[in-house]
């Protein structure tokens, strides 16, 4: 057993800037991490621009800001970009907040290649790093304080109190497959989105949505699950370029005209957005490039064609000279880890890059208020696993905000509360069994299902029924499926291989618990909002509508997932704003 | 996809400290599939074969690099490196092997 002030779950960009926080507030900080500090999680995947308002990011930051801009204005901006579903009390800090956690990061040496205008943004507010560059930094400052770090440690489950406060976690040490209690007086969830409900993803592996799932089953409130992000023209073959985002970076995003193409060859844009045509809304482009897959006119690996082929050779070659200043594209068309200058000479020739949408964002989490308290005493979230910042949208460059303003606000609220509170060192015993009986059952030889298997199947009928192209009939589908797979295909899940050492087969039954949890609320959330709002699209309710001003929020009610609505916090800008 | 047929010989070192006394080499066939990098072989046989078989995965695109390992005598990532034809597998490290492919981590963070 371990015993702790803050347990932070998560060690990445949000994870560790509250670590950073709870420790500078006095508290004695545990940071537990599934996978390794600094090389793990989305942040370091990030391009990272990071949102501040301009006038802010030339008088404090000395960058080329616009003073015309201003917090007030920004704030706008999020809530347009959020159809006015988002939480104003976390708004309110967000962005006031913003201009010093950025500040704080370059005195601690991160670097800042530029302040980029994205769209969405009235002024360039992208103070623009590397996720990389970040984590370094937040690393460097972790370590400088020496707070303990346990990694490879996944939490399984959190430890309540018999009068229901979040008493620490249950860790599993991958290594040798042991449990150990993780006791705290306050505890942190920080550990991210839950792409991997979805086939293909920007993200990395780790992303299955632990976070929201262990503080679903311990009774807090999730809010706006119906809200994921998709990112539109990702890599889709082969394998190990899956859901890169290249082809956006250098087309839609803000590079060249690039067209895209059905498999009869038609410009199909042209249905959506005959003005903009490729270089539409996000969400637009998803949902246009899905209907030419889900209808049949797709490519044949499940996307649809991205051509170069109107544009002149010298003039791709000019412009990888002038892109590759901005430093998300390298000379050779270097992209990231990636060398693309092959597929791009292939691309020259006339070749079209199959492209797809991949799941990027959760705007929805748990539900948090402005303190970054959950809906259960002693819980805290932070970041991508929390909801309420971003409504029903996310703008560019506002998840490393998140990160670092509710990292440094939620760490320091963590060690005010862990200084208040006596905590409770006398460990349910029956309850850890219970947990621990639970994943133990995974560790099966043969005859069951295998759990990557499962994850997959599950992940199938995530895309093609509560992705990006919802219904009603279909999200209806997604519930009885998911009723039959938690009845009939969890208990029969079984390993093969039944060490409880580093067993990837049994992470991936464990995952798949929270992968449940994650598609069921996006499922029943989506039912409920009988309306399409930002990234919420349903086929069968086209439009916006003035009776959707509200929340959703799923909760567990001994065992059952119930939907309900909740109102919007609001602070300055009210509901008549918003209407339609 | 044209290559569908045709099946590679992965050989892979296998050692876990908790069950056995030394570590061994495994080989497994695997179909040839153009564009898998090393990580993509070793999913593929979490999937088929051994659920068990021990790397570490996480970013996908050359960044984290802790998919580190040696590939024929060479240290790559192994979630960039393209497989083309027979391949050996193995720890970069040996001496600080948790268990198959997986290491524990270095000191030096940065």
């Amino acid at each position: 057993m371990l015993v702790t002030d803050v347990l932070i779950i998560g060690s990445e960009g949000a994870g560790a800037r509250a670590a950073i926080a709870a420790h500078d507030a006095g508290a004695d900080v545990l940071i537990v991490t599934k996978g390794r500090f600094g090389k793990s999680g989305a942040t370091i995947t990030g391009l990272a621009d990071i949102d501040v308002d301009s006038h802010s990011a030339k008088e404090i930051l000395k960058l080329p800001g616009n003073t015309n801009d201003s917090p007030e204005i920004f704030f706008e901006d999020i809530l347009k970009e959020g159809k006015y579903l988002n939480n104003q009390k976390i708004l309110e800090f967000h962005v006031a907040e913003a201009p010093l956690r950025v500040k704080e990061m370059m005195d601690w040496g991160m670097k800042v290649r530029a302040l980029i205008h994205t769209p969405g943004h009235r002024y360039p507010r992208g103070v623009y790093s590397s996720g990389i560059d970040i984590m370094k930094t937040l690393v460097r400052q972790v370590r400088a304080r020496k707070i303990k770090v346990l990694e490879d440690t996944m939490a399984v489950d959190l430890l309540l109190s018999a009068d229901g406060i979040v008493n620490g976690a249950l860790g599993l040490n991958l290594h040798n497959g042991t449990f150990i209690p993780l006791v705290a007086k306050a505890t942190m969830i920080a550990t991210g989105g839950g792409m991997m409900v979805y086939p293909i993803q920007t993200a990395p592996e780790d992303l299955t949505g632990d976070g929201q799932a262990i503080a679903y089953r311990a009774g807090a409130e999730l809010i706006d699950m119906e809200m994921v992000q998709f990112h539109p023209c990702d890599l889709l073959y082969p394998p190990a370029w899956r859901g890169i985002g290249f082809p956006f970076t250098i087309g839609p995003s803000a590079g060249l005209d690039v067209w895209l193409l059905n498999k009869y060859g038609q410009r199909f844009m042209s249905k959506w957005d005959p003005e903009r045509m490729e270089k539409t809304t996000r969400d637009i482009l998803s949902i246009a490039i899905m209907t030419e897959v889900l209808e049949g006119r797709g490519s044949a690996y499940g996307g649809v064609y991205m051509s170069l082929a109107h544009l002149p050779h010298n003039l791709v070659d000019y412009f990888l000279e002038w892109f590759s200043q901005r430093g998300s594209v390298g000379p050779n068309w270097k992209y990231q880890g990636f060398n693309f200058s092959e597929l791009m000479e292939r691309v020259k020739k006339g070749y079209a890059m199959e492209v797809g949408p991949a799941c990027h964002f959760f705007m929805g989490g748990i539900r948090i208020n402005e303190k970054c308290e959950t809906s259960l005493p002693g819980l805290f979230a932070i970041g991508e696993v929390a909801g309420g910042t971003h409504g029903a949208n996310r703008l560019s460059g506002n998840a490393c905000t998140q990160i670092l303003v509710q990292g440094a606000r939620g760490g320091e609220n963590a060690a005010r509360y862990a200084a208040r509170h006596e905590g409770h060192l006398d460990l349910d015993r029956s309850q850890i069994e219970k947990i621990e009986q639970r994943l133990l059952r995974y560790l099966k030889e043969d005859g069951g299902l295998r759990p990557i298997k499962a994850r997959k199947e599950l992940q199938k009928v995530a895309w093609e029924k509560a992705g990006i192209i919802r219904e009603g009939s279909s999200l209806q589908a997604v519930l009885e499926w998911l009723g039959d797979f938690k009845m009939n295909s969890i208990p029969q899940l079984a390993t093969g291989a039944t060490e409880r050492q580093y067993n990837r087969e049994w992470m991936e039954a464990i995952q798949i618990e929270s992968l449940v949890v994650i598609l069921e609320a996006i499922a029943k959330s989506a039912l409920l909002r009988e309306e399409s709002r930002g990234a919420h699209y349903r086929r069968d309710f086209k439009k916006m509508s003035n009776d959707w001003f509200r929340n959703i929020i799923v909760r567990n009610d001994h065992g059952e997932m119930i939907a309900h609505t909740r109102p919007i916090v609001m602070t300055r800008w009210k509901t008549e704003d918003g209407l339609l | 996809m044209s290559d569908e047929q045709r099946t590679i010989e992965v050989r892979i070192f296998r050692f876990n400290p908790c069950v056995d006394k030394e570590s061994r080499h495994e080989t497994y066939n695997v179909p040839y599939f153009e564009g898998y990098t090393v990580s993509n072989v070793l999913q593929y046989i979490n999937e088929a074969y051994d659920g068990g078989l021990a790397h570490y995965l996480s970013c996908r695109r050359g960044i984290c690099a802790e998919c580190i390992v040696k590939v024929n005598g060479k240290v790559v990532l192994g979630c960039m490196e393209i497989v083309r034809g027979d391949i050996t597998i193995e720890p970069v490290t040996p001496d600080r092997v948790i268990k198959d492919l997986l290491m524990s981590r270095s000191q030096d963070v940065d």
